[in-house]
């Protein structure tokens, strides 16, 4: 009886330090952008991956994570912005790494990140989940969908709306 | 329709297509990743060790985890005990594991109760491994030999028996540095200090022996505010580029706002 407890928990154990190798960066750049500055990430991020290993049983698969992390991101990030007062936070704020091999080609890349992550901060969040969630975090409409808990439509409304601000932004920064 | 066409004009797909995405980089990540496994497995101590946990709090984090904390696993468990943020302090955290070393072991005297601090403590960061821990130097501490008796066993006979040996001695530890770190919290430094003693005398080589002597620099900073500079320098200088270092420095810097 011990022996299978144990054995449970290491399984979980494991399946938790699988999910924080895939997954760590895109729950951390999540909390980012739904506006908690890196430090509070730093602290949401911990607290997800709890929820995670608390929850692990409602995981079908790790390949199929993302939506269900963005879930408990979503949820752990509102409980820390009702703690704090939001100050100025957000990916555009936020010392970047590991984008380039060079400095010219980190400095190039840095501005294209922190172009557009000033855009992500500026859109209300029923437009920037969708944008960042499916232009670039590559997740599907229905993945969106069970993510947030939106009708499929709904999704694809919001996004086409946060992808006309976006051409409208890249029209005005490219002047 | 199951998917959206794409109709975002090409300036703007080209910059998405010029995009990268941000990590949080290595270190982050590195630092990221004993916290979690520590506070998954401090989350488990009370079930391994038969304590009770408190009641209090986030009833929810009381799952139970046997701890397989043989490397990095353990190693979180100073940190946890000493920076979750904004959760029940009566909850044990972890810190990060170390690699076993000597380390002295600073006595405090004085057991008067201390008023309680106004704001809350600088939580502690966790431990950057791989470096031998040593002795924060520190005002009018009595520097003794750690006992031998309470070391775990060096080689356990058999996987169950080291597993079972890690377990109930990281629980301890972590333990104690919970206790230390609910001290701080609540502005009882030398409390604290009672506690990181402790852990120093029973284990002098223990996983967490970084995150105790970051405990240790930030309690003493906040009872001897004269020697803020030379404690920050001594930890900086014994533990390096420690994870801890910048919960240190705030601790102890000159302005910090004393006890």
């Amino acid at each position: 009886m011990l022996a299978a407890k144990e054995a449970r928990s290491h399984d979980r154990s494991q399946q938790l330090a699988q999910l924080f190798e895939r997954h760590a960066d895109f729950v951390w750049r999540t909390l980012c952008r739904l506006g908690l500055s890196d430090d509070q990430a730093d602290d949401a991020a911990q607290e997800v991956f709890l929820v995670v290993h608390r929850k692990l049983d409602d995981l079908r698969t790790v390949e199929e994570a993302r939506p269900w992390l963005f879930a408990i991101c979503r949820r752990v990030a509102s409980t820390h912005r009702r703690r704090r007062d939001r100050t100025k936070t957000g990916l555009s704020q936020v010392p970047l790494v590991g984008v380039g091999e060079n400095p010219e080609e980190q400095t190039a890349r840095r501005s294209a990140i922190r172009l557009i992550e000033t855009f992500v901060e500026s859109l209300d969040e029923e437009r920037r989940i969708p944008f960042v969630l499916y232009e670039l975090e590559g997740l599907t409409g229905r993945e969106i969908a069970e993510a947030t808990g939106w009708k499929l439509n709904t999704v694809f409304t919001r996004l086409k709306a946060a992808r006309r601000r976006f051409e409208s932004y890249v029209a005005e920064v490219s002047k | 329709m199951t998917e959206l066409d794409d109709d975002l004009a090409e300036p703007a797909r080209a910059m998405l297509r010029d995009y990268e995405q941000p990590t949080m980089g290595s270190a982050r990540r590195k630092v990221l990743q004993q916290r979690v496994m520590t506070a998954s497995a401090a989350a488990a101590i009370p079930a391994v060790g038969g304590a009770t946990a408190p009641a209090a709090g986030k009833t929810a984090m009381g799952f139970k985890l046997t701890l397989l904390l043989g490397g990095a696993g353990v190693c979180a468990l100073a940190y946890v005990l000493v920076s979750m943020p904004g959760d029940d302090p009566e909850r044990p955290r972890a810190a990060a594991p170390q690699e076993a070393a000597p380390v002295g072991v600073a006595r405090v005297a004085a057991v008067e109760p201390e008023p309680k601090s106004e704001t809350p403590e600088p939580a502690l960061e966790p431990p950057a491994a791989k470096r031998p821990p040593t002795r924060v130097d520190e005002p009018e501490a009595e520097v003794v030999s750690p006992p031998k008796a309470k070391t775990p066993p060096a080689e356990p006979t058999t996987v169950e028996s080291k597993k079972d040996e890690g377990s109930s001695s990281a629980a301890e530890e972590a333990r104690l540095l919970a206790r230390a770190q609910r001290a701080l919290r609540e502005g009882k430094h030398r409390e604290a200090l009672r506690a990181v003693d402790e852990h120093a005398r029973r284990f002098p080589k223990g996983k967490l022996v970084e995150a105790r002597e970051a405990a240790r620099a930030v309690a003493l900073c906040k009872l001897e505010p004269d020697r803020r500079p030379e404690i920050r320098r001594t930890f900086e200088k014994t533990f390096g580029n420690s994870a801890f270092l910048r919960r240190v420095t705030n601790a102890c810097a000159v302005d910090s706002g004393g006890m």
